[in-house]
């Protein structure tokens, strides 16, 4: 096999796991089970990451999706207790048949653009390591933005705590 | 058949709408979450992708999906704080029943 | 001497910027210090009148001034095809102007401080008048018909605030409101004359109008009368010519003063001054200025005989104002300039005159109009009557005095110009000022006196503006009499210069008309020969007619009931039902598609999010199909 043909089985087969393991995510009826499938959705995402060759943002990935988020989602679970885990991710009724219906069609027009659509694409250079670019514009043309993330990140944190904390603030 | 730029924006447009989805019908607030988050994906992959093919010579792309996911865990971080809090104020977390902003 | 002189031709804007000074001093400093109020106004416009000797001196030095006004102006606005103005015209004719009405607004300012003694708006009404005097000569010296509007206007504003100065009472108010009204109606036809020639001639200047102006008679003769009739109907507002006349005779209810001041010197003369300064025109529209002849004939004529009836001392000074004003109008009609000048001046001095004493002795009688209540004030009023007597004299025509030489210029120069009917008409007017004057004379100064009345000589302040005028009303009219060489004539004119020539047939007709008109005043009411009542009884029909004006108030109350009311109620119906309807119906409908809609408003964040995501489905199915494609949205290193 040739080495296209190795990375077009590869592509499928991970997107076909992160595909795949968000339906799972959003239609099962059991909360904690979804979380779990939208973990294995999540690094999976870090596969088509890897590749597309950005190597840090799959680390990253894995370490915040693959981790960090799932634990918050679990929490979140937790902290919200819903009489018996199996019914505890209802389908909103009202808004079924509409979402369904407005998600298709949104489906519909992206492909629509996209099969009508021409990109200028450049041939695929072989790359230093992402992290060294990265680094660079972080920590260059970007240091400020980079700045401005870590105080929102700081302000979401205090945010959180404030919140959760609630009443007993007082 | 060559996997181009296209087959990745398929696979986001795909996850985007599956997102969607969750975020439409689910009566959860984590679930609601959940979808969100599932959402801020597929516009990473994009991203990605098209820094890949369209502009490799440069990180910016992948720099946006960066600052994508610090934006998005801090989101979460907040939306799950917030359901915690109307957890506690109201009893309930299905999404359907919080219509206090209602006419 | 001659750098006075020269400073005032040069400095000649501070003429109506003094006493405009005085009334901002006076509004915004002066409100309660009324000694101080008067003096400002007094020695400010006083100052004004020195300056005003000063060019007139100036001309006098430089007779090229004559035939090549002197115009310097700074220039106000400017667009594209349109430049504006503001600035000083000196000639023979402004500088006369500034002389004639700043002696008199200084004069009348003098008489008002005994006038107005005791009165609790003393310093509001030496505002008016510094206005009043800063307006008119703002507009006398205008370079341009829009400064003169400007001016005209404001005038028109302080005639109102002076006519109403007695805001309490009805009449008053009313009488204000009425002048303000009719001249505004003239007002609306200068203006579209005023908008016509920058229009069609593209300037407003009076010095460049005169080049361009006989050219375009030429051309287009048929616009040139339209333009010269529309402008001509401003002076027949503010000159009360019929049928606009209706306000002069209401006026009378601002106090005396004001009565001298507008109808000697400022407002009513504005409108026989801008057909002189718009008289190049004129004299290349002979059917505007031949209507404009008529019509001052006519209005000469018919004044005077309302006059012959009327009761009121001031209401026959006004109607007396109304005809001498169509004599200077015909004046300007039948094509001299000089004449109706000459006449402005001396009836100024005489008409100025006139009014002051007539206050005099109402200020005596605490305002008793009627003339048949008064008799032998002369006893008690010498002063007063003696004053009263030179201007009857005056303005009746009788040699030397000032009015004779004025008249008879005007007579002259109609018959020489080929006018013989209205020559008649206007002799026969010149009979009926005669008699109505001395008719008022006699009534009220001479005969029996009224027990009721405890009458009293006026102040001195009062006199000496009285006398000063009085001397001016018996030798004024020497400057333009013929046996002068260089006389008025040859400083104020139009055209080349013609020597005034006495013509004894015309001299004599009129003074005979004057002299018998004066004798068979004598003969009804002073030796009381004939019973008035019975003469009014056998003109009966006449009699009733002139009474009542001509009924000319009614027929304007009769338009205005029919056709201003009906229109009124029309747009009130209108307004009503149509324009509030649409209003209030608008918000009613908002009122109801706000509480339908609110509904729209559940708190249901997923609808919210629903609707948020079919409109994005919505629209860029829109760009889609409106040929928008994705890649012409892209940019940077992707491309359609």
């Amino acid at each position: 096999m040739s080495n296209e043909a190795v990375y077009g089985i590869m592509f499928y087969l991970v997107s076909a796991v992160v595909l795949l393991s968000a339906v799972a995510a959003v239609t099962l009826r059991n909360l904690i089970h979804a979380a779990l499938f939208l973990a294995i959705s999540f690094v999976s995402v870090a596969g088509i990451y890897v590749l597309l060759h950005a190597d840090f943002l799959a680390a990253v990935q894995v370490l915040i999706y693959g981790g960090a988020i799932p634990v918050l989602i679990a929490f979140g679970v937790m902290l919200t207790r819903t009489p018996g885990a199996a019914g505890s991710n209802p389908v909103n009724t009202k808004t079924y048949i509409w979402g369904l219906g407005i998600t298709g069609a949104l489906f519909a027009v992206i492909m629509l653009s996209l099969l009508k659509s021409k990109f200028a694409m450049q041939g695929l250079i072989s790359k230093e390591p992402s992290i060294e670019g990265l680094a660079r514009l972080m920590l260059g043309d970007f240091l400020i933005p980079f700045e401005f993330a870590a105080i929102l990140l700081l302000a979401a944190m205090i945010g959180a705590i404030i919140l959760a904390r609630g009443g007993e603030a007082k | 058949m060559t996997i181009g730029l296209e087959h990745y924006l398929a696979v986001g447009a795909m996850l985007f709408c599956i997102g969607l989805y969750g975020v439409l019908t689910k009566r959860n607030a984590v679930a609601v979450l959940m979808g969100i988050e599932l959402m801020l994906n597929s516009v990473n992959i994009n991203l990605v992708a098209f820094n890949r093919f369209v502009a490799p010579a440069d990180f910016v792309g992948q720099l946006f999906a960066v600052f994508v996911i610090v934006v998005a865990a801090a989101e979460v971080a907040v939306g799950l704080a917030l359901v915690i809090s109307i957890y506690r104020l109201r009893d309930s977390i299905h999404v359907d029943d919080l219509n206090l902003l209602k006419w | 001497m001659t750098d006075f002189v020269n400073f005032a031709l040069y400095h000649a804007w501070l003429i109506p910027a003094l006493p405009f000074l005085a009334f901002v001093l006076i509004v915004f400093g002066l409100r309660r210090h009324e000694k101080a109020a008067a003096a400002t106004a007094i020695s400010l416009t006083g100052i004004s009148f020195l300056l005003a000797l000063g060019v007139a001196g100036a001309v006098f030095s430089r007779p090229e001034l004559v035939e090549k006004p002197l115009v310097y102006s700074a220039r106000w606005f400017s667009m594209a095809g349109l430049s504006v103005e503001m600035g000083c015209l000196i000639d023979g004719t402004s500088a006369m102007m500034l002389f004639v009405v700043t002696l008199i607004s200084t004069l009348v300012m003098i008489y008002s401080t005994g006038y107005m003694h005791g009165d609790e708006g003393f310093t509001r009404f030496f505002a008016y008048l510094s206005l009043f005097a800063a307006s008119m000569l703002g507009l006398v010296i205008a370079t341009n018909f829009l400064q003169l509007f400007v001016f005209w206007e404001l005038v028109g504003l302080c005639s109102y605030l002076l006519i109403g100065y007695y805001y309490y009472k009805v009449s008053a108010r009313e009488a204000a409101k009425k002048a303000f009204m009719t001249t505004r109606v003239g007002d609306f036809g200068l203006l579209v004359g005023i908008v016509l020639i920058q229009t069609f001639l593209g300037t407003m200047d009076f010095v460049e109008l005169s080049g361009k102006l006989p050219a375009f008679a030429k051309e287009a003769p048929v616009l040139l009368t339209t333009i010269g009739f529309l402008v001509f109907i401003g002076p027949i507002g503010k000159s009360g010519q019929f049928p606009l006349h209706v306000w002069l005779p209401d006026a009378m209810e601002g106090p005396s003063p004001v009565s001298a001041l507008i109808h000697a010197a400022t407002m009513v003369v504005a409108g026989v001054y801008l057909v002189a300064r718009a008289f190049t025109m004129f004299s290349v529209a002979p059917e505007a200025q031949h209507f404009v002849a008529y019509l001052g004939g006519f209005t000469a004529f018919f004044a005077a005989s309302i006059a012959l009836t009327q009761r009121e001392m001031k209401r026959i000074l006004a109607y007396s104002t109304i005809s001498q004003l169509g004599y200077m109008i015909m004046a300007l009609g039948v094509g001299s300039l000089t004449a109706s000048m000459f006449h402005l001046m001396t009836h100024a001095y005489f008409k100025a005159l006139m009014f002051l004493a007539a206050g005099s002795a109402l200020h005596a009688l605490h305002g008793k109009a009627d003339i048949f209540e008064m008799g032998g004030l002369y006893r008690k009023m010498p002063w007063t009557a003696a004053f009263m007597v030179i201007g009857a004299i005056a303005i009746a025509g009788i040699p030397p005095f000032a009015g004779f030489w004025s008249k008879d210029e005007i007579l002259v120069m109609t018959k020489l110009h080929g006018f013989t009917g209205l020559y008649y008409l206007a002799s026969v007017t010149a009979f009926m000022t005669a008699f109505y004057m001395f008719r008022m004379v006699f009534t009220a100064f001479f005969g029996k006196e009224n027990p009721e009345n405890h009458p009293h000589e006026s102040p001195v302040s009062m006199l000496v503006p009285m006398g000063v005028l009085a001397v001016l009303s018996v030798v004024g009219g020497l400057v333009g009499a013929p046996f002068v060489a260089k006389g008025f004539g040859y400083w104020v004119r139009y055209g080349a210069y013609h020597h005034p020539e006495f013509h004894a047939d015309v001299a004599g007709i009129s003074v005979l008309l004057a002299l018998l008109g004066i004798a068979l005043a004598w003969t009804i009411y002073g030796a009381k020969k004939v019973a008035a009542k019975d003469l009014a009884a056998k003109a009966g029909f006449l009699y009733t007619l002139s009474y009542n004006k001509y009924y000319i108030d009614e027929l304007f109350q009769w338009i205005n009931r029919v056709f201003a009311d009906g229109t009124g109620k029309i747009l009130y119906w209108v307004d009503l039902y149509i324009v509030d309807g649409i209003v209030n119906g608008l918000a009613r409908l908002t009122a109801f598609a706000g509480e339908r809609f609110r509904y729209v408003q559940n708190g249901q964040v997923q609808h919210y999010a629903l609707v948020f995501f079919a409109s994005v489905v919505f629209i860029i199915l829109l760009s889609g199909l409106l040929g928008v494609t994705t890649a012409g949205v892209q940019s940077g290193g992707v491309a359609g």
